[in-house]
C-alpha cells in the first residue's frame, strides 16, 4: 500500500511540475517585446531555438523541400533547427490551438503553421494568431508589395499581419493542343466550343475545390465581375436571383458534357485520369505548373498546354503564421524571412523541388534574382510567369462558396 | 478419397491466395511503382524512390518507429504488472463485489478508448500530459490492459494452488516460490497478454494523435497524411512497413519466449543429472 | 486482516488505473457534454447539446450509417470467418502435415495486421482506379474507370463493410475453431460409421455445435465495427459519417462551442456499445461459449 501512496505522489507531483512548467516562463512572456526589438535582437535571440513547423505532410516533394533545402540552410547560417510536423489537415493544429487557448497554456509546441482561407479565418476569430509579425520580416519588407490585393486579404479576409505570404495557386485550364487548336478566351467561348464538341468537356463534380473553381468562373463572367461579391453573402438582398444567369450557363452546356452531363467525375484526381486517358480535351488545376510535372512524368500527352481566361483566373496565396503561444516566436520569425528569400523562392519554384509560384513581387527583385527565377525551366506546358500574374482574379470568401456548393446540388446536378 | 482431398485441397488453396495473398499484390506493387497508370494491371515502370524516402531519406521513419515500439513496450511492461496481480485476485481469492471489479477492468474492452480520450483530452492538456511519451502511454493503458488481465486470468484458472503449497513446503519465500513456480506457469497467458498489449498499442492513431498533438511522432501518425490521399507508392511502402513493424514485434516476442523455454529445459536436465 | 484485504490490494493498481484514465475519462466528457466548461467560463448543467442531436438529421443519419454498416459487416465476416474455420477443419482431419499449420497460421495474418493498414488495401483493391478494375479492364469486362462501382468513399459504407469483412473474418474462425477442435474424433467416427457424408456432418453436427460461438462472434464484430474510428475515417465520406467519425468531426470543428455535442455522441456510442455489449455477455454465459462445446 505505502508503494502506491508513494507512486501515486509521484505522479501528482509529476503532473503538477508539468502544469507548472507550462503556466509560467519567463522566456515566454518577453516574446510579446519581440515585435518592438529590431531584427538584430531577433536574430541573436533565435539562435539555438528549435522551430516547429506544422504543415499538411502528405506531399513527399513538399517534405523534400523542407527537409533538404530549408531546413539545412537555417541550421548552417542561423543556428536554427526547423522541425517539420506533418499534419493530416490543417484543422487539427487549429483545434490543438484552440484547445491549448482554453486549458490557459502559454508556452506551446508550435512555432509556424502553414494555413489560407477557411483556416486562417478561424484562427483569426478565435484570437490563434500571434500578431502583426509580417512587417517586421526583412525579407517581406523589401520584396512584397503589402498593399497587393492577394497579400492583404486571405480570401476576403484581411490579413492585418497576422500571416506572411508564402506562396501562390492559379487557376490554369488544361488542355491537348493536338484536339483544342484555339482554347477559348471566355466563357462564352467555352460553351461554344463544349456544344461543337460533345463529350469533350466536363469539371469536377462540387464540392470538389478545382470544380467549385471552375464554377466561381462562371460566376464571375455570367453574372458581371467579381466587385459585386467583395461584400459578405448576407448583404446582398437579390443574391438567388444574382445567381441565375450561372446555373442558366451550367444547365446550357450540361448535355454537351461528357457522359451528356448525367455524371460528374468526382474529384480533380478522376478528371485528370479522364484526359490522361484521352476521354476528355481538358482538364484544370489550381497548380500552373502541374500539368508541366505531368508530362514530364509522362502521365499527361506531349501536346498538353495550359490556358487563362482573357478575364483572369483565380488565383490564392498561402501563408506562414505564427501562433499566440509559441515558444521558440523568435526562431519562427527567422525561419519564415529565410522562407522568403529569393532563394528559397526561387528554389520552390523548381518544380524539382516543388513548383510553387512566389509570393514575392516580381518587380522589387534585382535584375539577377529576376533571372534566376526566369531561368527554373517549367517545361512548355507551363504559361510564362508574367502572363500568369498579370491575370489574376481575387477568391470569393467562403460564405460565397457555401451558397454556391449547395445551389449547384439542387439547380445543377439534381436535373 | 485422394482426389477429394485434391479438390479440397486446391480450394482451400484458391481461397487462401484470394482472401490473404491478393489484397498484399497491390500494396506490393504499388510500393515499388511509379505513377502506376490504369488500366496496366502491372506498373509500366518499377522504382525504389518510394522505399528510399521512406527508409533513407531525412523522413523521419526509424526515429518513429523507435517511439511507436518504446511506447508499446512501456504500456506493456506496465500492464504486466498491473495485471498479474489483479488476475491472481480474481482467480484465487474469494472476493466481494467481484462483479464490480471485472465490470471496471474489462469495461474499455467494450467502450471504445477515444471515448474517453476526448473527455479527458483538456485535463491532460490543463496537466501537461498531452504531448509527451508519457501522456500518450497513460492513454493507451486503459484499451490494453484489460486484454493482459484476461490472459493472465487464463493462466491463473490452471494454475494449482498444490504447486506452491508443496514449494512453500520446501521452505521456498513467497519470492522464490514466485518466481521459480508461479511464473514460468504464467508465462504463456502473459507472453499472449503481452502480443495483444502490444499489437493495439502499435496500432492505435486517434488517441496518439490528439493526446501526443504532433509532438509524438509514432509510425501511424507519420503514414496517416499519405494514405489519406498522398502518393500512393509512399503510403504503400509505409503501409508495409506499419504491418512489417507490428508482425516483427510478435514474431521477436515468440522467438523471446522459446528461448526462455528452451534454457529452463536445459536447466533442469542439467538439475537432474547433477 | 492482511490476508482478508490481501485481494483487493492486489486488485487495487489495475481498478484504479482504469477508474482513473477510463472512467475519469467518461465522466469528465459526460460533464462537459452538460454544458460544464469551466475553461471557457461555462459552468452551468443542461440537455442542450442532447436536445439539439436528437433533433438534428445529421445525428439520426449517422446513426442509421453506423447501424447499417456494422451489420452487414459483422454477418459477413460471421459467414466468411464460418467458412473458414470448417474449412481448415476438414482439411486437417484429413491431412496431418505442417504445411497445414502454416495456412492456419496465414489465415491469422489480416488479424496481426493494423487496421490503417487493412483500409488501405481495400483502396488500392476496389477504388474506381483500383487494382481490381484493372484487372476488369484488362480482362475486357469493363472499358472505362467509371464502368467499376464506387466501392470506396461510398455514401453506402461497402468501402467500410469490405475493410472489416476482411479483418475480422479470421477473428470470427479462431473464435469457432477451438469448438471445432473438441467436436473433433469421436464425433466424426460416429458419424462415419453410421455412413454420414461430409455435408450430412457439417449440417447435422458442425452447425449445430458453433453456433453459440459464433454468434457471440459475429456480435463481437458488431459492437466493434460499431465504434472503431480509423477505418471509416479513411474508407467513409464526409455525409453520412459513422458515429465516431461525426463525433471526431465535431469534436475538431475549431469551435469550442461543438465540444458539447460531440462528447454527447461519445457517451450515447458508449451507451449503445455497453447495451450490446451486455447483450453478448449474456448470451455468452447461458450458452456456455466461453467454455466450449462438449
Amino acid at each position: 500500500m505505502k508503494k502506491w501512496a508513494l507512486a501515486a505522489t509521484g505522479l501528482l507531483a509529476l503532473a503538477l511540475g508539468a502544469c507548472a512548467n507550462g503556466a509560467s516562463d519567463p522566456a515566454a512572456e518577453n516574446t510579446d517585446d519581440l515585435l518592438d526589438s529590431d531584427w538584430k535582437t531577433i536574430a541573436a535571440e533565435a539562435e539555438g531555438q528549435e522551430v516547429n513547423m506544422y504543415m499538411w505532410g502528405g506531399n513527399e516533394n513538399i517534405n523534400r523541400y523542407l527537409d533538404d533545402w530549408v531546413a539545412p540552410r537555417l541550421q548552417e547560417e542561423y543556428d536554427v533547427d526547423l522541425q517539420r510536423v506533418p499534419v493530416n489537415d490543417a484543422q487539427d493544429f487549429i483545434n490543438q490551438l484552440v484547445d491549448e487557448k482554453s486549458a490557459g497554456k502559454k508556452k506551446g509546441s508550435i512555432d509556424i503553421i502553414w494555413i489560407n482561407g477557411e483556416n486562417f479565418k478561424a484562427a483569426k476569430d478565435n484570437e490563434l494568431l500571434w500578431g502583426d509579425f509580417a512587417g517586421k520580416l526583412p525579407n517581406f519588407n523589401e520584396y512584397i508589395n503589402p498593399d497587393a490585393l492577394e497579400v492583404a486579404e486571405d480570401f476576403g479576409e484581411p490579413v492585418e499581419g497576422l500571416e506572411a505570404p508564402w506562396g501562390k495557386a492559379q487557376f490554369v485550364f488544361v488542355h491537348d493542343e493536338k484536339k483544342v487548336a484555339e482554347p477559348p478566351k471566355s466563357m462564352e467561348e467555352l460553351a461554344e466550343w463544349v456544344k461543337e464538341n460533345p463529350g469533350q468537356f466536363t469539371y469536377p463534380a462540387l464540392p470538389d475545390f478545382t470544380g467549385s473553381a471552375f464554377i466561381r468562373h462562371v460566376l464571375y463572367e455570367t453574372t458581371g465581375g467579381y466587385e459585386q461579391y467583395q461584400q459578405p453573402a448576407a448583404d446582398i438582398e437579390d443574391l438567388e436571383q444574382r445567381l441565375a444567369p450561372m446555373w442558366q450557363y451550367l444547365n446550357e452546356i450540361e448535355p454537351y458534357l461528357w457522359r451528356k452531363g448525367e455524371t460528374y467525375p468526382e474529384s480533380l484526381a478522376k478528371l485528370d485520369q479522364l484526359y490522361a486517358n484521352g476521354e476528355v480535351s481538358m482538364t484544370m488545376s489550381y497548380d500552373p505548373a502541374l500539368a508541366a510535372s505531368e508530362v514530364m512524368k509522362g502521365r499527361f500527352p506531349e501536346s498538353t498546354k495550359t490556358f487563362l481566361l482573357k478575364g483572369g483566373t483565380l488565383a490564392n496565396t498561402h501563408f506562414l503564421s505564427i501562433p499566440f503561444n509559441s515558444s521558440d516566436k523568435a526562431g519562427a520569425l527567422v525561419a519564415i524571412n529565410e522562407m522568403l528569400s529569393p532563394e528559397a523562392q526561387t528554389a520552390k519554384l523548381s518544380p524539382e523541388n516543388w513548383g510553387d509560384l512566389s509570393a514575392l513581387d516580381f518587380e522589387k527583385l534585382s535584375a539577377e534574382q529576376q533571372k534566376a527565377m526566369n531561368e527554373v525551366d517549367f517545361g512548355p506546358a507551363t504559361l510564362p510567369l508574367e502572363e500568369l500574374e498579370g491575370n489574376r482574379l481575387p477568391e470569393l470568401s467562403s460564405d460565397y462558396i457555401e451558397v454556391i456548393e449547395k445551389g449547384w446540388m439542387e439547380n445543377v446536378a439534381k436535373d | 478419397m485422394k482426389r477429394q482431398r485434391l479438390l479440397a485441397n486446391t480450394f482451400l488453396f484458391i481461397f487462401l491466395l484470394m482472401f490473404i495473398v491478393l489484397p498484399f499484390v497491390p500494396l506490393v506493387l504499388s510500393s515499388f511503382s511509379y505513377n502506376w497508370k490504369w488500366p496496366n494491371v502491372l506498373p509500366e515502370i518499377f522504382s525504389l524512390s518510394a522505399w528510399k524516402y521512406v527508409l533513407f531519406d531525412n523522413s523521419g521513419t526509424w526515429q518513429a518507429i523507435g517511439t511507436s515500439l518504446l511506447i508499446a513496450f512501456i504500456v506493456t511492461a506496465i500492464n504486466i504488472i498491473l495485471a498479474v496481480p489483479a488476475a491472481n485476485a480474481l482467480v484465487r481469492y474469494p472476493l466481494k463485489g467481484r462483479w464490480l471489479f471485472e465490470a471496471i477492468i474489462f469495461a474499455p474492452i467494450v467502450i471504445p478508448a477515444f471515448v474517453a480520450v476526448l473527455g479527458i483530452h483538456l485535463t491532460f492538456l490543463r496537466f501537461g500530459l498531452t504531448e509527451t511519451i508519457f501522456g500518450v502511454v497513460l492513454a493507451h493503458l486503459s484499451p490494453t490492459l484489460p486484454y493482459v488481465v484476461r490472459a493472465a486470468m487464463t493462466s491463473y484458472n490452471t494454475l494449482s494452488i498444490d504447486w506452491e503449497d508443496q514449494a512453500r513446503m520446501l521452505g521456498a519465500g513467497p519470492l522464490s516460490r514466485f518466481y521459480h513456480v508461479v511464473l514460468p506457469h504464467l508465462l504463456p497467458g502473459i507472453a499472449a497478454g503481452a502480443s495483444l498489449s502490444i499489437l493495439i498499442s502499435l496500432s492505435q492513431y486517434l488517441i496518439t494523435f490528439i493526446i501526443g498533438s504532433g509532438q509524438v511522432m509514432t509510425l501511424p501518425i507519420l503514414l496517416f497524411p499519405f494514405i489519406s490521399g498522398g502518393d500512393p507508392a509512399i503510403a504503400s511502402a509505409y503501409s508495409l512497413v506499419f504491418a512489417g513493424m507490428a508482425v516483427a514485434a510478435l514474431l521477436i516476442l515468440d522467438l523471446a519466449l522459446k528461448r526462455y523455454y528452451k534454457k529452463k529445459q536445459a536447466a533442469a536436465s542439467k538439475g537432474v543429472r547433477e | 486482516m492482511l490476508r482478508k484485504i490481501k485481494p483487493y490490494l492486489l486488485l487495487f493498481p489495475a481498478a484504479a488505473t482504469i477508474v482513473l484514465l477510463f472512467f475519469g475519462g467518461l465522466f469528465d466528457g459526460f460533464l462537459k457534454s452538460l454544458g460544464y466548461f469551466p475553461a471557457i467560463g461555462e459552468t452551468g448543467f443542461s440537455l442542450k447539446a442532447y436536445s439539439s442531436l436528437f433533433h438534428s438529421d445529421a445525428f439520426w443519419d449517422s446513426l442509421i450509417v453506423t447501424i447499417r454498416i456494422a451489420a452487414i459487416s459483422s454477418v459477413l465476416s460471421a459467414f466468411l470467418g464460418a467458412i473458414v474455420a470448417v474449412v481448415v477443419f476438414m482439411m486437417h482431419e484429413k491431412s496431418r502435415s505442417g504445411a497445414l499449420n502454416l495456412w492456419n497460421r496465414l489465415f491469422q495474418l489480416p488479424l496481426t495486421i493494423p487496421h490503417l493498414v487493412g483500409g488501405y488495401v481495400i483502396v488500392l483493391l476496389f477504388m474506381q482506379s483500383g487494382f481490381l478494375s484493372k484487372i476488369l479492364a484488362k480482362v475486357g469486362v469493363i472499358e472505362q474507370i467509371p464502368d467499376f462501382p464506387v466501392l470506396v468513399n461510398d455514401s453506402f459504407g461497402w468501402g467500410i463493410i469490405l475493410a472489416y469483412t476482411w479483418k475480422e473474418a479470421p477473428f470470427v474462425a479462431l473464435m469457432v475453431y477451438p469448438v471445432l477442435e473438441r467436436i473433433h474424433r469421436k464425433w466424426r467416427d460416429v458419424s462415419r460409421v453410421y455412413g454420414a457424408g461430409n455435408w450430412d456432418f457439417i449440417r447435422e453436427i458442425v452447425v449445430p455445435a458453433i453456433l453459440p460461438a459464433w454468434t457471440v462472434a459475429a456480435f463481437i464484430v458488431f459492437v466493434f465495427t460499431f465504434s472503431a474510428f480509423e477505418v471509416p475515417y479513411l474508407l467513409g465520406v464526409t455525409y453520412p459519417s459513422m458515429l465516431p467519425v461525426y463525433s471526431y468531426q465535431l469534436y475538431s470543428s475549431g469551435t469550442l462551442a461543438d465540444r458539447p455535442e460531440a462528447l454527447a455522441v461519445n457517451l450515447i456510442l458508449a451507451l449503445l456499445t455497453v447495451l450490446l455489449g451486455l447483450i453478448a455477455y449474456y448470451f455468452s454465459k447461458r450458452w456456455n461459449v466461453l467454455k466450449g462445446w462438449e
